[in-house]
């Protein structure tokens, strides 16, 4: 397959829902429901009636729906006013909108210089087993 | 109407279900039910039972194809798996491995 990724776009409407693992290097605009994980090394668009239940890996990500998962992202996460999400963020720039909704902690690479949240949770984990 | 479209670079493993007419032209391990139109276009591959409306296969498809309108299976398709339909149309060239039941209503 040649790389002519531009023109490619992968579209999931109102009435479409899909359980399990999505991958690709395309444009990927959300309208439905998606559960399990989804990666893709372009944008990702979660419309309005969208509401995904996965952890993302993408570049930039804008939500104007529902998402309940990790974000990783390469570029630019926004969360517009009709945006709802609960869930971690990972990027260097974030946008919330305000009259968006957001649960979670936000990971800006400034943050990830200073500490590691991985590093935290292993501790506590460790001292989980220790007191067993 | 637009219809959900599954693009060339996209792989799907899982289970996908849905009203709406489907255009496939990557990949998908798993499930596929749709009902509405299905079309498999030239360079897809799809690892998975398809239950649709009408078929239209141009790709490569394994797993059994339940439709309950028209299959149609394009010029160079790869099928290997059985075929449930009601009417059915096969071009020249198809390449099918497989039984096919046509329910006569």
């Amino acid at each position: 397959m040649t790389k002519k990724i531009q023109d490619n776009m992968t579209t999931l409407h109102k009435d479409i829902s899909f359980n399990g693992k999505i991958v690709g290097d395309e444009k990927i605009i959300i309208s439905g429901h998606v559960e399990g994980s989804l990666q893709t090394s372009q944008d990702l668009i979660i419309e309005k009636s969208g509401t995904v239940k996965a952890d993302i890996i993408s570049s930039n990500l804008i939500l104007s729906g529902v998402l309940v998962g990790n974000v990783n992202s390469k570029g630019v996460v926004t969360i517009t006013k009709s945006g709802r999400m609960i869930g971690d963020i990972k990027s260097e720039n974030i946008i919330i909108n305000a009259g968006a909704q957001y649960k979670g902690t936000i990971l800006t690479k400034a943050n990830s210089k200073l500490k590691s949240p991985q590093k935290n949770s292993s501790k506590k984990e460790s001292r989980l087993k220790t007191k067993r | 109407m637009p219809k959900t479209t599954i693009g060339k670079s996209l792989l799907l493993e899982g289970e996908l279900k849905g009203k709406d007419g489907l255009i496939i032209e990557g990949k998908i391990n798993g499930s596929v039910e749709i009902d509405g139109a299905l079309s498999v276009e030239k360079d897809a591959v799809v690892k998975a039972d398809i239950k649709a409306n009408n078929v239209k296969i141009s790709g490569e498809v394994k797993g059994n194809i339940s439709s309950t309108g028209n299959v149609h299976y394009m010029e160079n398709c790869t099928v290997t798996g059985n075929t449930t339909t009601s009417r059915i149309l096969i071009e020249d060239g198809a390449t099918i491995k497989g039984s096919v039941h046509i329910n006569i209503k």
